[in-house]
């Protein structure tokens, strides 16, 4: 038996029943703290039972039920999926019994930011030009417009960050009317909507606009100025179209390049918040820290969205006891409800199986992932609940129904307005979003410095023990304002974003 | 020239209409002497050729590309900049090299690990990386997705080597590690990507996928009558037709069924359909509304019938889900959404080395690896549109040709893009956008 340091195993709560491994750890090694002794091997950010188990009895992370053991199982012993099983769990809502008001700082003492302001008071904190299609059978018209516009032809233009299409794979097979359609005209007006798109191009295929027109009217968006309107038949097919489109754009530039930055309040920032490739220190690390930025955020009147409505499944009480009314607590459990609905009899996260790259960073069931992901929205009270898409009028803490798989997500935040995204990672991930720019934080530094082109933040210095969470979170919200600023994060300046608008397909495709 | 005796008077129009769309940019400067029509490929009982690439395997390609695939979105900004790095100038040493393709998608992962909708996914994937126009392929992966790339190779019995590399970014360091490691993989391969050669081979190694909207009325008139001609010539040249859009062969799926060859085939067809009936219950769908017009509208439900005729009147040799390889030559039928991209990516999965779209609106459809040849229904659609199409169906109207000769036109035109003629959307470069794997599950 080999006895070492304490340092290897993370106590999260004096009442757990696991804890969680800092390294690798090898079999046979004796854990002082916990007295117990390693029975197998031990993957890093797995855990490890701290004392005697009996069948049935509730595994205990961060105080909470994680899943239940599926056996009698000796202290030291590695717990994951194959002997935590996933159940139910009884949960407490308590509607809003725990809500207090945010302690909101003076507006004169807020935090602040280079952000550009819009006529009509918005702010962004980018400048793009956005080509849009209402079906994906212009897709490539609109691919071929942007990839005009590169660096060279934009060079007399600084202050445009970019012209973007904006392609998608619905609109052609989509329902013809209902939520499937609603969602996609309103994930596409939140785009054109947003304060980081100085102008936009919409493509249509209809001679006589029809499909362009329809859109419009969905949105109340009225062509002009910055938003034109492009038919592919009406042009004389896709080489013409392109030109054309070319045309429209090159018009737009001029104003569009009048964008200038200005000094404005921190309340102005909306974060759409994410996590993917999660592993078991996403939920001691990243997650928490950006927790931590969130709360300043709020407090500085900003905006936090939380989504990802099956990564918060199993902790989801955690958010209605701190909802402002106890009906927007009852919305976010309606949604919940909606989602067991629509997964049932589905080899789905929401029914416990969570994706092979979680379940190897030692996640065992989607209870304990959303359990770490819950905490990167902070401890602020919960303000609204926002359907996928729906515009964001709240500040605070808000919480927006989307699918958990990252790219949906984003899409549904960033037309709802968030103007930059926090994603946290354990297994590494090279996301990007446009128009409103991602920051990745690793969880470990392992994989920090195997993927530092695409990291924009170390929080595996937490685990390392090198920052606490709260100088960790002050970090994130500091960064959070320069990248609000202007300042590029790696996938802007690595070119990731394109690929990764998609609205959510929620219909039938024919 | 009225004067001439009949089969003059085709020849002329033949030599006429060949010129006007094979040459449209001349065609204020038909001659015709220049175009000898080739009647020999007209008659049934020789046999027709095309020049093509032969794999080891014995199958036959029309084009040769190297794919780079991905697993899931994750990977997909990646996989667009690999194939970007390999611009006409760095593939000038390899003119046999069609292309350096990005097959991006927006699913695999955010979705069921098991069951259909991944199984749809795989086999999608596997079906174009197995595609005879397909050289060498890499498939990305971010890692972590729920189409967890190792099992995809696994399930689909894929196995790597000089011409199909995986990549997985989480292992090799994130985007600009892996762009740099899928260039270096593809380079590597390119030599032997190119070196192919065309031979004659005959048309029984063509498949042609074909596609036309249901409900279009004036593709109803003449294009799909004249495409059904030229399936119906190719299936008996031993050739291959793909029939798909379940919404708007449902309606007549009886007639079908009559057509085909066992019990067992035409069960299939069945189940399909009922398998349509409870996807789109209740819902708003191109199949509902079809499903219902047909009953009441007795003009609709002709023009769906006529649109049927796309691939031809040959017996109905099998009935395939979605992606599925085809096995038997003939007339198939596969299940897919009307959706053109959904269905030719399927199309294409199983194995078609040719789409032959045919429309009455505009369309800016272009398909990849396997080209497409699109098919206006009336001349004022073709010349409006000329970039974009390749035939023009209204010479049918004009009483220039008949459905028969304008069938055998097609035909012709397709042994002609088998053989490397480029199609009007690959000269304009479409095809990369057009990748869509039937989203047929729910997201998570």
């Amino acid at each position: 038996m080999t006895e070492t340091s304490s340092n290897l195993f993370i106590r999260l709560d004096p009442q757990d029943n696991v804890v969680v491994a800092r390294t690798k750890v090898e079999p046979g090694i004796f854990v002082a703290t916990e007295g117990v002794t390693t029975q197998q091997e031990v993957p890093a950010g797995h855990k490890i039972a701290a004392r005697v188990l009996q069948k049935g009895d509730p595994i205990l992370k961060y105080k909470t039920v994680i899943g239940y053991a599926k056996e009698e199982t000796k202290p030291g012993t590695w717990m994951h999926s194959h002997n935590i099983e996933f159940q139910d769990v009884i949960k407490d809502y308590r509607w809003g019994e725990d809500f207090r008001p945010v302690n909101l700082i003076e507006p004169l003492e807020r935090a602040t930011f280079e952000g550009i302001v819009r006529e009509d008071g918005r702010v962004a904190t980018r400048n793009y030009i956005g080509i849009f299609v209402v079906a994906h059978s212009s897709a490539t018209v609109a691919r071929k417009i942007a990839s005009w516009f590169d660096a060279n032809r934009l060079s007399n233009y600084p202050q445009i960050d970019g012209v973007v299409p904006f392609v998608h794979d619905q609109g052609s097979g989509t329902e013809r009317s209902g939520e499937a359609l609603a969602l996609l005209h309103r994930t596409l007006g939140g785009y054109i909507e947003h304060p980081n798109i100085a102008a936009s191009l919409i493509i249509g295929q209809d001679i006589d606009r029809a499909d362009i027109r329809a859109f419009l009217d969905s949105q109340n968006i009225v062509i002009g100025d910055t938003v034109g309107a492009l038919s592919v038949s009406a042009s004389g097919g896709t080489k013409k179209a392109i030109e054309a489109g070319i045309d429209i754009i090159q018009n737009m530039l001029v104003n569009a390049n009048r964008a200038q930055r200005q000094r404005v309040s921190a309340e102005h920032i909306k974060i759409g918040l994410q996590c993917g490739g999660s592993d078991g220190f996403s939920g001691l690390s990243a997650n928490p820290a950006l927790g931590v930025a969130m709360d300043i955020l709020v407090r500085n009147g900003g905006t936090a969205v939380l989504s990802e409505t099956s990564e918060i499944y199993g902790v989801e009480h955690t958010l209605t006891s701190r909802a402002a009314t106890p009906n927007i607590g009852k919305k976010l459990v309606e949604r919940i409800n909606w989602w067991l609905d629509y997964n049932k009899g589905r080899d789905t996260q929401i029914n416990g199986r969570v994706s092979p790259g979680n379940n190897a960073g030692g996640l065992a069931n989607v209870l304990e992932k959303s359990l770490g992901g819950a905490k990167k929205g902070g401890n602020s009270p919960l303000m609204e609940v926002y359907q996928y898409a729906e515009r964001i009028n709240t500040h605070g803490l808000v919480f927006m129904d989307t699918p958990g798989y990252d790219p949906v997500s984003v899409t549904g935040q960033i037309a709802g307005g968030a103007n930059l995204i926090c994603f946290t990672t354990g297994r590494g991930s090279c996301f990007g979003s446009v128009p409103a720019p991602t920051i990745k934080l690793a969880s470990n530094t392992p994989m920090y410095r195997r993927m530092s082109a695409d990291m924009d933040i170390n929080c595996g210095v937490v685990i390392d023990g090198d920052a606490t969470l709260e100088k960790m979170g002050q970090e994130i919200f500091e960064r959070i304002l320069q990248h609000a600023s202007g300042t590029p994060t790696c996938s802007e300046a690595i070119g990731v974003g394109l690929n990764e608008f998609v609205p959510w397909p929620i219909g039938t495709t024919d | 020239m009225l004067d001439m005796h009949r089969y003059s008077v085709y020849t002329f129009l033949i030599d006429v209409s060949a010129d006007y769309f094979y040459a449209h940019d001349t065609k204020t400067k038909i001659n015709i002497t220049t175009t000898q029509f080739n009647m020999s490929v007209i008659s049934c009982n020789s046999s027709a050729t095309f020049e093509g690439f032969v794999r080891e395997d014995g199958r036959v390609g029309t084009r040769n590309y190297v794919g780079v695939f991905v697993a899931g979105n994750c990977a997909a900004t990646s996989a667009r900049k690999i194939a970007d790095w390999f611009n006409a100038e760095r593939l000038k040493n390899y003119p046999n090299v069609d292309g350096v393709v990005p097959f991006v998608h927006e699913i695999g992962c955010g979705m069921e690990m098991t069951g259909e909708p991944m199984d749809l996914l795989r086999r999608t994937l596997s079906g174009f990386i197995r595609h005879p126009n397909m050289a060498a392929a890499i498939v990305l992966a971010l890692g972590c997705e729920r189409n967890n790339i190792y099992s995809f190779m696994e399930q689909e019995a894929l196995t790597t080597g000089p011409m199909l590399h995986t990549l997985v970014m989480q292992e090799l360091g994130g985007t600009v590690n892996t762009i740099n490691a899928g260039i270096a993989a593809i380079e590597s391969m390119l030599p032997a990507a190119n070196d192919v050669v065309r031979q004659t081979v005959s048309a029984k190694h063509l498949s042609v996928g074909v596609l036309c909207a249901g409900d279009d009325a004036l593709a109803a008139r003449a294009a799909s009558p004249a495409l059904g001609v030229a399936i119906d010539t190719l299936v008996r040249q031993g050739g291959t037709g793909i029939l798909t859009a379940t919404s708007s062969i449902a309606p007549m799926a009886q007639s079908l069924a009559a057509r085909a060859e066992s019990s067992d085939i035409k069960q299939k067809l069945e189940q399909r359909i009922q398998w349509w009936d409870k996807y789109t219950q209740n819902r708003d769908t191109r199949y509902n509304h079809q499903k219902h017009r047909a009953n009441v509208d007795h003009a609709f439900m002709n023009t769906l019938e006529q649109n049927a005729r796309r691939a031809g009147t040959t017996p109905l040799k099998g009935v395939y889900e979605y992606a599925k390889p085809i096995i038997d030559p003939g007339l198939a039928f596969m299940d897919a959404p009307s959706f053109d991209a959904v269905s030719a990516t399927g199309q294409i999965a199983s194995g078609a080395n040719m789409i032959c779209l045919a429309t009455g609106s505009g369309s800016s459809f272009g398909s990849l690896p396997a080209p497409a040849i699109k098919l206006a229904a009336t001349s004022e659609l073709f010349e409006s549109m000329e970039d974009d199409f390749d035939i023009d169906c209204g010479l049918a109207e004009t009483g220039m040709l008949d459905i028969d000769h304008l069938g055998q036109l097609i035909f012709e035109s397709i042994l002609d893009h088998a053989s490397g003629k480029k199609t009007k959307s690959e000269i304009i470069g479409i095809g990369e956008n057009e990748f869509v794997p039937w989203p047929i599950g729910a997201f998570a």
